[in-house]
């Protein structure tokens, strides 16, 4: 890091957190603070992608493509077709009742226990996830940088809770505009240096071709294979399921459209949405295979992660993880001749090329793998698997002063979006869900300071999180657990709330708990893999409300005589 | 309401997406007489929403013809 990084990252920084304050100043009801209302289509589009795009999206999205290919993009074919649907049910239902939340919603469907039970669960889920959007990128940051894992976490948070507990929903629709810019300009320009650092003769058109020859350009899977995470049938009809009730009932979305000045510009703002995260999330990913390309003719770390490398080298086990790198050193000699003389060669030798290519990658993935062994023997807790680290490592030896500062900052800008759209979703559901449904009759000044009070407490919630996040293992994925127990439930009381207009709210209620007592039951006795619990969850909430509505109905039907 | 707005010129602030996607989501495609039922989904995505699904099929035909060239 020179300075002239440390001046574009803290500049950066500094001017969007300084403009969100001073662009919604003056905020004086609850109104201005949690619905803002007043953005247009496109500003809502913009909100709605910064919010889903976290740290996690820029930094391992790219070494997911390094490692996997571009397969990952199935994973949102699923997302317009939510689009579709939420434009045509879910924005008019919110928007003509004037909700803040979507839970409010439910009581005027259902009754007060089901919104107050959605909208724990909703606390219960993005509390936690609030915590690791700060903590993800913290902790890659301080490994690659050296920074104080701590005091990175409290950075984070203390920028967002400064604009979010001033500016409220306008503060983050503001400030989600320059981080967008700042997250994707920085990707557009690593990707330009990227072409431009590839060796003289290799052109865009030569990069695909290697990357294809190395299997990274394997986008679609049509196969039914269930143990494949990312096929695109998955994509489509999980996708589908996922992208509906992450953005048709999590707060920290509803929130975002409902922000547009009109039914019209929050359907736009989402069509908008529909249109441009595919490419968007392609882009990311062929940033990753470009860098994947890099690697071919420079050599890389047998493990990107520094942290894995710097425990094993300081272990018993360094000769022999030194012999291995020795052997991938070998390995890159050769097969960068191979891939040169590929990429530029027209005749009929190519398969011959190519079959050597991939049998020189095989070597790569079994020497890569083999490290991963000797890091766990040197030391069971540290992180093998370093797909967070790829792109961050490119940024940090391969890109010119004061671009890394731009990444960095395109990094922090997408922690930031992120977190800034959660504390606003979980303030104003703290205040409008259960302080003043429950605590009714004070001022409009009262219940904005409220509001502002509880963004400030799970602001402090979140960092706290953060800080102790790593005392767990594996923690990203009990969120993500956490995520598919509630998250099923909740989608299938607002679907039964939408389409099945006969089921009552007694019937919804008993449903919702006994479906999430049996989910809980069914991820502790491991009865399937936890992102079906999604699945199951909705089907099991739906299917036992109408069973239950039906026999209430016959219950009541007079004897026949 | 009909979108009358839309009918003003490009100099009055209005872009060409505006434009375009502003007509595909008339607010009529939403005036239904009863918004919880599954028959407005039925009978008014097709003409208002099928450019955005339209666009995201020919993405992954898109992805389909990168496959077939450097495979």
């Amino acid at each position: 890091m020179y300075q002239i990084d440390w001046l574009v990252l803290i500049g950066s920084l500094l001017f969007i957190v300084v403009y969100g304050i001073w662009k919604t100043r003056n905020q004086s009801n609850i109104r201005d603070f949690l619905k803002g209302d007043d953005a247009s289509w496109f500003g809502v589009g913009l909100s709605v992608m910064a919010t889903q795009a976290s740290a996690i999206t820029f930094l391992s999205t790219p070494g997911q493509a390094f490692h996997d290919g571009m397969g990952f993009v199935q994973f949102y074919f699923g997302l317009p077709i939510a689009m579709v649907i939420i434009c045509l049910v879910f924005i008019p239902i919110y928007r003509k009742l004037n909700v803040y939340t979507a839970y409010e919603y439910l009581e005027s469907r259902f009754d007060l226990k089901t919104r107050t039970l959605t909208a724990l669960l909703f606390l219960i889920q993005r509390g936690l996830s609030a915590g690791i959007t700060i903590f993800a990128p913290a902790i890659i940051l301080s490994a690659v940088l050296g920074w104080d894992l701590v005091w990175t976490n409290i950075l984070i948070g203390s920028l967002v809770i400064i604009y979010t507990v001033s500016g409220g929903t306008k503060a983050v629709n503001v400030t989600q505009k320059q981080q967008m810019a700042v997250m994707m300009g920085g990707m557009a320009v690593a990707f330009v240096i990227l072409l431009y650092e590839l060796p003289t003769g290799i052109n865009f058109s030569n990069a695909l071709k290697i990357a294809g020859a190395g299997g990274k350009l394997e986008v679609l899977n049509f196969s039914f294979d269930m143990d494949n995470r990312y096929t695109f049938w998955s994509g489509i009809i999980g996708g589908t399921f996922l992208a509906l009730s992450y953005f048709g009932t999590d707060q920290s979305q509803v929130q975002r459209y409902l922000s547009g000045k009109s039914m019209r510009e929050s359907q736009m703002g989402m069509i908008m949405n529909g249109f441009l995260k595919v490419p968007m999330q392609f882009f990311i990913l062929l940033v990753g295979v470009m860098v994947f390309v890099f690697y071919q003719f420079n050599p890389s770390p047998l493990n990107f992660n520094p942290v894995a490398t710097e425990s094993v080298m300081n272990s018993e086990f360094a000769a022999e993880y030194q012999s291995i790198e020795n052997k991938l050193e070998q390995n890159f000699e050769s097969k960068k001749n191979l891939i040169s003389e590929y990429a530029l060669s027209h005749d009929s030798n190519k398969s011959a090329l190519k079959n050597q290519i991939i049998s020189a990658d095989q070597i790569d993935r079994e020497l890569r793998n083999q490290a991963q062994e000797v890091i766990k023997k040197a030391d069971q807790s540290v992180e093998t698997n370093d797909k967070d680290y790829v792109f961050i490592h490119f940024v940090l030896h391969h890109l010119p002063r004061g671009i890394i500062g731009l990444i960095l900052a395109m990094a922090l800008s997408a922690a930031m979006s992120s977190t800034s759209s959660e504390l606003n979703a979980l303030g104003a559901t703290t205040t409008i869900d259960l302080y003043k449904r429950n605590v009714g009759g004070k001022t409009e000044k009262h219940y904005l300071n409220m509001s502002k009070w509880f963004t400030l407490l799970w602001g402090i919630l979140a960092i706290l999180f953060a800080c102790f996040a790593n005392l767990f293992d594996n923690l990203i994925q009990l969120v993500n657990i956490i995520g598919s127990i509630f998250y099923g439930n909740v989608l299938g009381i607002f679907l039964l709330a939408f389409f099945v207009k006969f089921v009552s709210s007694k019937s919804v209620f008993t449903a919702a708990i006994n479906t999430q007592i049996i989910v809980i039951a069914g991820w502790w006795f491991d009865w399937m893999p936890y992102l079906w619990l999604n699945l199951f969850g909705c089907a099991l909430v739906m299917i036992m409300a109408i069973g239950m509505e039906w026999a209430r109905g016959q219950n009541k039907k007079p004897d026949k005589i | 309401m009909r979108w009358e707005k839309l009918k003003k010129p490009k100099s009055e602030g209005y872009s060409d997406f505006y434009i375009i996607f502003g007509k595909m989501l008339d607010e009529k495609d939403f005036k239904t007489k009863d918004e919880t039922s599954i028959n407005q989904l039925s009978k008014n995505w097709l003409p208002a929403y099928t450019w955005v699904l339209a666009a995201n099929a020919v993405y992954i035909l898109i992805f389909l013809l990168i496959m077939k060239i450097f495979e």
